[in-house]
């Protein structure tokens, strides 16, 4: 106690010398300029050399600085400018810099590989960065879509607005294996499971930077990074000032091929003041509004819990048929066994020998007939996000904020269903304080699933509202018996199905009417646990951390940097989503880290040792170490080579789920608290597609799954700079990979029953439970791949840049799961300039891609996904006198649909015209 | 400058190619229908019938097709349609004459349900081509489109049993003489005769056949085991059941009763010494000795049997029944007393309680009734015409197997004999039970073997099968 005391009165000292010091200094004043366009440049760091004194341009690119003395010189800096130096001698004139645009390569800042900061070619580890001006010019209609286009990066498009990113394969919606974390705080939805940056994340005008690290990174970041972190960071309210508006229109679905041509809309306003050298403030906002991407795969799926694959078969050719993307017809029975046989055997048994014959004796599955998503998923996505922060310097190096993000909005999100997200919200709520050497960082993230539904078990219990299919007079019933009718009078196997199915459906509400929605409305609106649609989900995370840089001390041996952090979950779903009847459950997680780099041979080698140690209350705690070592072979050219691990804890629901999805199909959590609450301890069997397979189920320790992975690459500028080239070659191995499998509870007692049921060809869940169970896989499955990129700066301002990246799988057991999901190569194009013609206000750019066919897994579906080709483009005009820009744009811009997962949405172009004002 | 140009001009290029490759994506989102068999749509089952050997049958469909509701497919038009299948069982023309139907004249007169009932008999809704034809013993039961009660459930059919032996083919008993005569819709076989369906029930030719009327009470007794009651009668009267009983015959059931009684009741059609007499429709039964609660008392007048009162648990002495069924001075013409009689071997039979109990009177009568193979009544059940008879001696189960498992069952044998090349006819079978030293004669003949009924055929036999 009494040490702390002597650390504050040092601190009130400093502060009071810190001002009685500024009486004798000398204040200036300036505005900066593009040198080409006359452009007054906004958030260019000025700073006053051999000092600590330093300031930035506001939004009409002028600046005020306190310098020490006179004449001083200052240092006029800013990323796409070369560096400036200003020498000034009197205080009475303004300072006018002709800021000079450069179009040197390599030259960006990026702090994640380390956390300490460094230029991206000296990145021990490899890096991917996403800068203002790149956001400014990219084609993209949001900044999340423009990671995509980064080397290596994989994205599964649920709907407009839910994009899930992934790096190094096992892509797909809601991937838990990479981090996202915003501003410091990690926006994994903490119940929901998912990563929201791209529906509640940062609005596109408060972006100052992403950075993406591909592979395993949870040495510095913690659990889960295994497959990439990325973190994306804003502007921060004393460097970035003014008022920034961005209003976007543009259309959509022109193909009339799944909705009709309808509005995208987008605006965005950033509100930011530096008040005074001590206090700033941010608030800001972003709106979207639009008519969603469509899940439209209408192909035949045979589903076994949450496995399956797409096999031949329409509505009118099977009459088992259940569609990806229809709703209500996973509903399914055989109704030799659940009517006709009983006929034969009491009611009518003279019918027998001839029930015996229908479809050559074997089950004749039957589906209840669905509903195609844009009937049972609200077609407007909307997305309203809020965000701002108080930030005040405590002292000139030591800042504090306050920090509030917000977000609502529907949209569409794949898990092992499709969900309707409606009216969800979530909220991150962060202190932080920090300073050149340490930072102190508390938030929490507050979830509340709002009208959310899975859509699945919504449209079967539709059907089960209208017709209940079970019974006497049910929708079976009268299917089977019309079946049997049909078959009676001569007709041919499918014109009975077709006569079964029309006459079992008289009464069936069409989705357009008034029945229909007060049938599912009220569906919707009742818990999951309670026979509805609706998930209750009010889980909110708790996260502390630290960091310390204990550089300025250990400097002479090492540069040292240690932290730590504590997360505590509390989920809170009302068992609806987890196992939570009982009230919340709570986890917790402690972790520290600690890091050390050593320059060694006179720079030639940086070598940095990072390891970190994790401890969940239901797991064995966890020791990640990383190794990565960075050659200096020249100037401006790095090789680097690295050994990271990464892992992580299950999820939340992981652990926790208890989830009727329908079907006679529950998913639960890998705790043991379900062995003995589902009783799976007897009369509890895997089931497999291949009967012989089947087996008793034995529990086996769920573990966390980790990954090792061993880096080589190389970045650097060649031909007189003009070229930036990146390379990289990794191979990792994950262990206790977690996947889900299917255990089968026999409602006789007898796995005989099953047996005959997976044999015939019916679906087990109509002769027991089933019950999808995460596990830990014993093989070790290997991944191997590389990345190649250049970066070339033409002529004129011209810049040209490609990127091929592959990714493989090896080692997979037969018939093991993987989620590998990921093509074998993709390659990214892009071509542009944003300084042409009259006074170099045109611009425009160019974006490729190309990505390989590939094999998509999830629990929703599997299946093939052909190669996607897009193509996006843009033109723009600056307009320096208003600093405003107009930009024509296109996403996808034939409009050649596509997906990049099975049942996820059929993206096609999306055209638009923005304006944007004051942007940065 | 020049490099500049080439590489911006390389630059517009490379946009043109990428134009041109984003115009490759492949999207695959619709089903693939299951491939159906393509067919030709000529000719059809109506388009075969149309042949001058089948003008009688022709015509009867044609007549038939009167029958149909309005709007609904008539026959023909049904077997025209080429997205209904059927198999038809065609009666040629001189199978229509040799089945007593002279001319197209004799059908048109016929009424219509009668003609559309007799039609659709020979039609089956599903394709069975000869090869498919059950083999083995006894047969299938295939539905026709027949339906005696469409109001009553739209799935009730009757049904048809064709079978397929080294020796012929035949539908019920009739012979197949022509198969596979193929259509895009189903397939024709030729007949010999027509197949007549039935249209009462097993109990309805048991309970006023003259010749079976011990076998009668028999079955009634039977039925007064506490465990099952009415079971055996419920069952010959269910549309559902599907059984071969072979019948004894009152002689046949008479040596039985004499034989098993060491000939306490004597072997003659009325006894004296049991009185009957009657006024009005008043019938006096004189003795009631050993009459059995629950049973009916039967009154032989003459022309048949009739119930005329149900004996009750107090009877000890002479009884008045009421005749209710038919007035017994109607029988005789007169309004005077009217001889009648009770059966002396019913009454008997009914009196042997000490000789025969109950529960050995009903393993006699199930010992008569052909079981599934599973030795139990549960359904399909067997009805098994006598050209399914096998023609070496088979042993087969019975329903006394549901409660004996191991029992061997009755042995049958049918001779079959050839009339004209193509076709075999049954002229001689026998049935055997397990403690019969001889086997008992199946009576073959038009009135006394392959009785058909909705619910079973009968066969007559000359002796009662004894179990054990």
């Amino acid at each position: 106690m009494k040490k702390s005391k002597t650390y504050l009165l040092a601190l009130l000292l400093a502060t009071i010398l810190s001002v009685t010091a500024s009486a004798q200094n000398a204040i200036l004043s300036g505005k900066v300029e593009n040198s080409a366009t006359k452009e007054k440049v906004a958030a260019v760091t000025v700073s006053e050399k051999g000092t600590n004194n330093g300031t930035f341009t506001d939004d009409k690119g002028n600046f005020k600085i306190t310098v020490s003395k006179l004449p001083a010189t200052l240092l006029i800096s800013s990323v796409g400018y070369e560096l400036q130096e200003v020498k000034v001698n009197s205080a009475t004139d303004a300072v006018l810099v002709s800021f000079k645009p450069s179009n040197a390569l390599g030259q960006e800042v990026v702090i994640s590989a380390t956390k300490t900061s460094q230029k991206i070619l000296e990145s021990p580890v490899s890096i991917e960065r996403i800068s203002t001006s790149t956001i400014r010019n990219s084609p993209s209609v949001s900044y999340y879509d423009i990671i995509a286009n980064l080397k290596g990066v994989d994205v599964v498009s649920s709907s407009l607005t839910f994009k899930t990113p992934t790096t190094r394969g096992f892509s797909g919606s809601g991937n838990l294996r990479v981090n996202q974390i915003v501003d410091g705080m990690d926006n994994q939805a903490p119940g929901l499971n998912f990563s929201v940056g791209s529906f509640i994340g940062l609005s596109e005008l408060d972006v100052d930077n992403v950075e993406l690290l591909p592979g395993a990174s949870s040495a510095l970041y913690g659990p889960g990074g295994m497959n990439g972190t990325i973190l994306i960071n804003s502007k921060n309210p004393f460097k970035y000032q003014g008022v920034s508006v961005q209003v976007k229109e543009g259309v959509m679905n022109t193909g009339h091929r799944f909705r009709n041509a309808s509005a995208y809309q987008n605006a965005a306003i950033r509100i930011a003041k530096k008040v005074s050298e001590k206090f700033a403030f941010k608030i800001g906002g972003e709106i979207i509004y639009a008519k969603d991407w469509l899940g439209y795969d209408h192909r035949n799926y045979a589903r076994t819990g949450t496995n399956g694959y797409i096999k031949e078969g329409d509505r009118a050719t099977d009459p088992n048929y259940d569609g990806i993307n229809v709703y209500g017809d996973e509903t399914t029975t055989d109704i030799r066994a659940a009517v006709l046989n009983p006929i034969g055997a009491s009611a009518a048994p003279f019918l027998k020998n001839f029930i015996d014959t229908l479809n050559n004796g074997r089950p004749i599955n039957v589906s209840r007939s669905g509903y195609n998503e844009n009937q049972v998923v609200n077609e407007n996505t909307i997305n309203f996000k809020v965000s701002g922060s108080l930030n005040y310097k405590i002292t000139p190096g030591i800042e504090a904020s306050l920090s509030g993000y917000w977000g609502t909005g529907n949209t569409v999100y794949t898990g092992s269903d499709r969900y309707s997200l409606r009216n969800l919200k979530m909220g991150q709520y962060k202190l932080e304080f920090n300073s050149k050497n340490w930072l102190v960082r508390a938030y929490t993230t507050q979830e509340n699933a709002g009208d959310s539904y899975n859509a699945t078990v919504t449209t079967r219990l539709l059907n089960e509202a209208w017709k209940p299919s079970g019974g006497q007079t049910g929708w079976f019933s009268t299917y089977s018996q019309t079946y049997l009718g049909g078959r009676l009078n001569g007709l041919a196997d499918n014109g009975a199905h077709t006569l079964a199915r029309s006459t079992a459906d008289a009464g069936r509400p069409d989705a357009s009417s008034p029945q229909f929605k007060k049938i599912f409305d009220s569906l919707r609106a009742i818990p999951i646990s309670k026979g509805g649609g609706l998930f209750v989900d009010r889980t909110n995370l708790y996260h502390v951390e630290g960091q310390y840089n204990l550089s300025e001390i250990t400097g002479n041996f090492a540069d040292v940097l240690v932290g730590g952090s504590f997360k505590r979950y509390v989920l809170n779903s009302e068992g609806t989503l987890f196992a939570d009847k009982d009230g919340p459950i709570g986890i917790n997680e402690v972790g520290g880290y600690i890091q050390a780099t050593k320059k060694l041979f006179s720079d030639f080698l940086k070598l940095t040792v990072s390891g970190r140690y994790d401890n969940n209350q239901n797991f064995k705690g966890r020791f990640t170490p990383r190794i990565t070592a960075l050659f200096k072979v020249a100037n401006n050219n790095n090789i680097r080579a690295s050994y990271q691990t990464a892992y992580r804890f299950p999820s939340t629901q992981q652990q926790w789920i208890d989830l009727d999805v329908g079907g006679n199909t529950r998913l639960i959590g890998g705790n043991s608290f379900f062995q003995n609450d589902k009783g799976l301890t007897s009369n509890s069997y895997l089931l497999e597609e291949n009967s012989a397979n089947i087996k008793p189920y034995v529990a086996e320790e769920f573990k966390p799954e980790s990954v090792r992975s061993f880096e080589l690459g190389y970045k650097g500028l060649l031909m007189e700079n003009k070229l930036l080239f990146d390379v990289y070659g990794y191979y990792g191995q994950y262990q206790d990979f977690i996947t889900r499998r299917l255990l089968i509870q026999p409602t006789s007692g007898n796995i005989n029953d099953v047996i005959n049921a997976v044999n015939n060809g019916t679906s087990p869940a109509t002769v027991g439970k089933i019950l999808s169970i995460p596990v830990n896989t014993t093989s070790k499955v290997k991944t191997f791949g590389f990345g190649i990129s250049v970066d070339y700066r033409l002529p004129k301002g011209f810049q040209i840049g490609a990127n091929l990246s592959s990714d493989e799988l090896k080692d997979v057991p037969v018939g093991f799961k993987t989620y590998f999901s990921t093509p074998k190569y993709r390659t990214n194009i892009n071509f542009g300039n944003n300084a042409l013609f009259y006074k170099q206000r045109f611009g425009f750019n160019v974006t490729y891609r190309w990505q390989d066919a590939f094999f998509y897994e999830s629990d929703f579906t599997n299946g093939n996904i052909n190669a996607v080709h897009t193509l996006d483009a843009q033109i723009s005009y600056k307009i320096p006198s208003c600093k405003s820009i107009i930009k024509i744009g296109g996403n996808n811009l034939l409009n050649e649909y596509y997906t990049n997962g099975v049942g996820n949405a059929i993206i096609g172009g999306l055209y638009y015209v923005s304006f944007g004002y004051n942007i940065f | 400058m020049k490099i500049f140009k080439k590489i911006q001009k390389a630059g517009w290029g490379l946009i043109a190619t990428l134009l041109l490759l984003s115009a490759c994506n492949k999207l695959e989102l619709d089903p693939v229908p299951i491939e159906q068999p393509t067919q030709e749509t000529t000719p059809t089952l109506g388009t075969l019938l149309a042949s001058p050997d089948f003008t009688f049958l022709k015509a009867a469909i044609d007549r038939a097709g009167l029958a149909a509701a309005p709007g609904s497919p008539t026959l023909l038009q049904q077997l025209s349609n080429p997205n209904q299948y059927f198999t038809v069982f065609a009666p040629d023309n001189n199978a229509f004459i040799a089945s007593g139907i002279p001319s197209i004249a004799v059908i048109n007169s016929l009424p219509v349900p009668q003609v559309f009932a007799i039609a659709s008999y020979h039609i089956i809704p599903q394709v069975i081509k000869a090869a498919a034809i059950p083999s083995t013993f006894p047969n299938y039961q295939y539905p026709t489109i027949l339906n005696p009660a469409p109001t009553l459930s739209a799935l009730l059919r009757l049904t048809t049993f064709p079978s397929i032996r080294s020796n012929g083919a035949w539908v019920n008993n009739i012979p197949i003489i022509a198969v596979d005569i193929p259509a895009v819709n189903g397939v024709v076989h030729k007949v010999a005769r027509l197949i007549a369906p039935p249209s009462t029930y097993l109990w309805d030719k048991i309970d006023t056949d003259p010749d079976l009327t011990i076998l009668r009470a028999a079955i009634l007794r039977a039925d007064t085991d506490p465990a099952t009651p009415g079971v055996l009668k419920g069952a010959l009267l269910n549309i559902g059941a599907n059984l071969t009983l072979f019948a004894p015959t009152n002689q046949a059931m008479r040596n039985f009763i004499s034989f098993a009684t060491g000939g306490q009741i004597p072997n003659k059609d009325y006894v004296s010494a049991v009185g009957v007499t009657s006024a009005g429709n008043i019938v006096t039964v004189a003795s009631t000795a050993g009459l059995i609660p629950g049973l009916p008392v039967v009154v032989t007048a003459g022309v048949g049997q009739f119930d005329i009162g149900t004996v009750v648990a107090s009877i000890t002495s002479a009884t008045t029944f009421t005749v209710s069924k038919v007035p017994l001075t109607a029988l005789s013409g007169g309004t005077t007393v009217v001889t009648g009689f009770v059966d002396p071997v019913i009454i008997g039979f009914i009196s042997l309680s000490p000789a025969l109990t109950t529960q050995q009177v009903k393993g006699i009568v199930v010992y008569h009734l052909l079981s599934s193979q599973s030795g139990t009544f549960a359904p399909p059940g067997v009805r098994v015409f006598s050209v399914n008879l096998p023609s070496t001696p088979t042993a087969v189960k019975t329903l006394l197997n549901s409660a004996v498992a191991v029992h061997p069952g009755v042995t049958v044998k049918a001779t079959f004999v050839s009339p004209f090349p193509g076709v075999s006819v049954v002229a001689a079978g026998t049935v055997k039970g397990a403690a019969n030293p001889t086997p008992s004669n199946i009576l073959v003949g038009q009135t006394t073997s392959d009785l058909h009924y909705l619910n079973g055929v009968i066969h007559k036999i000359d002796q009662v099968l004894l179990p054990q």
